[in-house]
């Protein structure tokens, strides 16, 4: 007697549901291994736009912390420039009004000295 | 202006009414920064001034306007600091070492055709 050597065919629900890890049901893999990576890609492209949105956010502001940083070097720098000596002119002959002043010596001499002090 | 200073310089005026302002001068720099009313009272006792005079002159501003007087003078030769002075109208800053004072001093004699002091001659007029 010979062995009958072909898988009998079926039909029906049950059939179908054995066909599927064949046919239908490598389809369905695929297809559902398709679409996860659709679904990583789709976050990939997301979270890389949210990331470039953050750090477009953060470009911006410290541009504008440069930006206010400049500003106020630019504003110290003219600060910090020498200002006119205080004080008088050594260069120039003052005159010092001493009316009622109290003086020591002679008040014809060639040289006058007057001193401005306070007692503290 | 240090506010003991005010009362001092009344104290200095009233001492000069009486002709004895460097006196009393000497007597302030000596004790400073004592310089509280019966303490300045004090140096006019020392200096020999008559006190009544003295304190009448304290309680009636008499000082007032000529320091008032002193002090727009000062900013007008636009004097910040003291001590400050004018060599012949020549401003020299601050407390300096004697051989500032000499070396203002000796130019203006000589600007003025005057000999110099021997020891000024000595050092070669510097």
């Amino acid at each position: 007697m010979t062995k009958q050597n072909q898988t009998p065919l079926k039909h029906g629900p049950a059939a179908d549901r054995e066909s599927g890890t064949s046919g239908g049901g490598l389809r369905a893999a695929t297809l559902a291994g398709v679409a996860i990576l659709i679904a990583i890609t789709g976050m990939n492209l997301y979270e890389t736009r949210r990331q470039k949105t953050a750090l477009d956010d953060r470009l911006t502001l410290l541009e504008n912390q440069v930006a206010g940083l400049g500003t106020r070097m630019d504003a110290a720098a003219k600060a910090a420039q020498p200002r006119p000596q205080q004080g008088p002119d050594p260069n120039k002959v003052y005159t010092v009004r001493a009316e009622g002043a109290p003086v020591l010596g002679p008040r014809a001499a060639p040289i006058t000295i007057a001193e401005i002090s306070d007692f503290q | 202006m240090h506010p003991l200073a005010m009362p001092a310089a009344m104290a200095a005026v009233a001492a000069h009414e009486q002709g004895k302002f460097w006196e009393y001068h000497d007597k302030l720099f000596a004790n400073q920064p004592r310089f509280q009313p019966d303490q300045l009272l004090q140096y006019a006792r020392e200096v020999g001034l008559d006190v009544n005079r003295f304190k009448a002159a304290l309680d009636g501003g008499r000082g007032r306007p000529s320091i008032n007087a002193d002090m727009a003078e000062t900013n007008a030769l636009g004097v910040t600091g003291t001590p400050a002075f004018f060599i012949n109208g020549r401003f020299l800053s601050g407390a300096r070492p004697f051989n500032d004072f000499a070396q203002l001093i000796n130019a203006e004699l000589q600007r003025l055709n005057i000999p110099l002091p021997p020891a000024a001659a000595a050092q070669g007029g510097r």
